[in-house]
């Protein structure tokens, strides 16, 4: 009930860590910090537990995002009074530069724990190198869109082709703000040529790459922290870097998405 | 309705009904069998391709292998739904 009402400070320690975990990787995925995981290994939970606890954020962020383009009804059973969403929440503003050096130039963390890794490749490389019922072309300019409301700009970076309105404002809107989704967000997509499949592909993209850059941005800084445990506190080597991905050598800023004036919804906001 | 053309158990036919009977014999808490007994929305609006329903689902398998408690997996994607003003 406390989650609902969003009173996450009355919830138990290691629920509200949870909480704030949650929160922090879904809103402003750019500002996750080791400290925050720090947290919750505070709270007893071990380094497969956190990488999983980042998995859960990740993929939800592409469910609510597949149930609000979608239209589907709440068909859950549940004791609890239905939750209210309200459609008028305003977006955290984007950082419109790289936070911090491992999101901007680092490679793209995948998981350790073997079966979420194997099973999130296979998911990620149907969703983005299909070429049917949408293109090669189409799937990297939504996943850069959406990489870039999420700030992961390794992920901008490195799929960002020139692209179309119709789905940038659909890829930008879904991205950040999925709540005021609506019908009329599909049709204009139909109306561009987009068959139903298509749409669904268009919309699982989005989502999609929503839930990897927070994953990426999620082990990131869990990563970070365990690196430094290496060094400071368990008096043992650093674990080398991993190698770079092909083209981390751009500079991503210089890479933005075109987007013609009048979109529907801008580009960049102030920085925060 | 959904915006999206979806189908039900009953409407399923080839790769998509082996996808819902895949689904079905996955281990399940009641809480996430829908009232009306047929398929759960959030996998029927994956109905028009199988093979993203099936992709996608099995990270869901995958996190539920893990060793995080159910209960934690249920506040966190409780709070992730919250927080993207979602009823999901």
């Amino acid at each position: 009930m406390a989650v609902l009402q969003g009173d996450d400070e009355s919830l138990a320690p290691r629920a509200r860590t949870l909480a704030r975990l949650a929160v922090t990787l879904t809103a402003r995925p750019w500002a996750l910090t080791a400290e925050a995981v720090a947290d919750a290994r505070r709270q007893g939970l071990d380094e497969d537990q956190i990488e999983a606890a980042i998995g859960v954020i990740s993929l939800f962020n592409y469910f609510t995002r597949v149930a609000d383009a979608t239209g589907i009804e709440f068909d859950y059973p549940t004791a609890l009074p239905a939750f209210e969403p309200d459609r008028d929440q305003v977006t955290a503003p984007r950082p419109d530069r790289p936070v911090s050096r491992s999101v901007a130039t680092g490679s793209r963390r995948r998981p350790r724990l073997e079966g979420l890794r194997a099973a999130w490749e296979s998911w990620r490389a149907y969703v983005l190198e299909s070429d049917q019922p949408i293109s090669q072309r189409e799937r990297r300019l939504l996943a850069a869109v959406a990489a870039e409301e999420t700030a992961d700009w390794a992920g901008a970076a490195a799929t960002a082709p020139d692209g179309d309105d119709h789905l940038i404002g659909f890829a930008r809107k879904l991205s950040r703000q999925p709540w005021s989704m609506g019908e009329a967000d599909l049709e204009r997509l139909r109306s561009a040529g987009y068959s139903d499949q298509a749409v669904l592909h268009v919309i699982s993209v989005v989502a999609h790459q929503n839930a990897d850059s927070r994953l990426v941005l999620g082990l990131a800084a869990a990563r970070d922290k365990s690196r430094s445990l290496c060094r400071t506190e368990r008096g043992s080597r650093p674990r080398p870097a991993d190698p770079p991905p092909p083209g981390a050598d751009r500079d991503p800023v210089s890479l933005p998405i075109p987007v013609r004036p009048g979109a529907a919804v801008p580009n960049r906001l102030p920085t925060v | 309705m959904a915006w999206l053309p979806t189908f039900s158990r009953a409407q399923a036919t080839g790769a998509l009904a082996q996808a819902y009977t895949a689904m079905d014999n996955r281990p399940m808490p009641p809480v996430y069998q829908a009232p009306h007994g047929d398929v759960p929305g959030i996998i029927q609006a994956h109905s028009l391709d199988p093979e993203l329903l099936r992709r996608t689902f099995s990270v869901s398998g995958a996190l539920a292998a893990t060793g995080l408690p159910w209960v934690d997996r249920e506040l966190l994607a409780s709070t992730t739904s919250r927080t993207n003003q979602c009823f999901y």
